[in-house]
């Protein structure tokens, strides 16, 4: 039994043509085949259950044993070397200068002291100030 | 529930099968969504591709018509969300959703201008008005039919057909959109 909708009279009539006609312009001509889908799944399959397996083992146990190994070797070749003064440890380094033997901090002995100009002031105090005639100014003793 | 999955030439005969029979759903489903051919392709060729993984793992799916629209339903909304909704466009051959496979007459310019018209007029649609009137004028289905895809009875699909196409009309005739030259 076909029911179909009973449409308005003339309205109806174009709307119905109009909607036909955009859906038809709208399918896709031709109809898109189905998605292909054994060449992607198959290989994938074959690689994981087989020799990707193993291979992957064996990667994961070297990784493992280079871990290990750089765990146990890399700290005995660091300690070997840079061991420090027992007792500077605790002091931290801002107080080696106190030490005896601990090496000095650089100063500036023998070398001339460079005159440093005041930001701003551009010229040195004391030197250029003019001498004040203070006569007249205060009471004769 | 799971069992072990037929052969993969079986496997194959029966989704090709099932891509015969309900493909044409699933793109009116997705195009009623969006308005748009590509999106509609593309939204039908991931659902079908989803159907074919859910059988390789061996699940049974019991009804593979309401999985499948119900899958295409799901993606076409997280299409929303997808790099190419918010970056891309749309190529030069289906501008205004309109298919240019064809010489360029004017005729023809006036066609596309009209379906370009009525595709925007249809997007203010609500989206339920838009999935029926697909149903019924792109996949040429009757009331009975409808009912079943939709899950609803049969008067109630001639109600909703019936305001949507009057909705529509109404619109049409707001924006000025006539008949086809």
């Amino acid at each position: 039994m076909r029911s179909v909708v009973p449409l308005s009279q003339n309205r109806g009539d174009n709307v119905d043509g109009l909607l036909r006609a955009f859906y038809r312009a709208q399918m896709p001509h031709p109809w898109p085949k189905p998605p292909e889908t054994s060449s992607q799944t198959l290989p994938f399959r074959r690689f994981s259950r087989g020799q990707g397996a193993t291979r992957s083992r064996w990667v994961l146990a070297a990784s493992v044993a280079f871990l290990l190994a750089g765990s146990l070797l890399l700290p005995r070749r660091f300690t070997s070397q840079e061991r420090p003064e027992p007792g500077i440890e605790a002091l931290g380094t801002a107080n080696r200068n106190i030490l005896p033997d601990a090496p000095k901090m650089k100063t500036n002995e023998g070398k001339p002291v460079e005159k440093k100009q005041l930001p701003g002031l551009g010229f040195d105090e004391g030197e250029l100030l003019p001498d004040l005639d203070d006569t007249g100014l205060f009471p004769p003793k | 529930m799971k069992s072990k999955p037929p052969p993969a030439d079986v496997r194959r005969a029966d989704f090709e099968q099932l891509y015969e029979r309900h493909s044409r759903e699933v793109w009116a489903v997705a195009y009623a969504r969006w308005m748009n051919a590509d999106t509609a392709s593309d939204v039908m060729q991931e659902t079908f591709l989803r159907l074919w993984k859910q059988q390789e793992t061996g699940e049974t799916i019991l009804n593979p018509r309401a999985w499948l629209l119900r899958v295409a339903r799901n993606l076409a909304e997280d299409f929303a969300k997808s790099a190419f909704r918010r970056n891309g466009t749309s190529p030069p051959q289906t501008m205004n959703g309109v298919q240019a496979s064809e010489p360029m007459p004017l005729e023809r310019l006036e066609r596309d201008e009209t379906f370009a018209q009525l595709r925007e007029v249809m997007e203010q649609l609500p989206k339920a008005d838009r999935e029926i009137l697909t149903l019924r004028y792109a996949l040429d289905y009757e009331t009975g039919e409808i009912a079943e895809l939709l899950s609803i009875n049969a008067t109630a699909v001639h109600m909703r057909l019936s305001r949507a196409r009057q909705r529509l009309a109404d619109r049409l005739k707001r924006e000025g959109v006539g008949p086809l030259p």
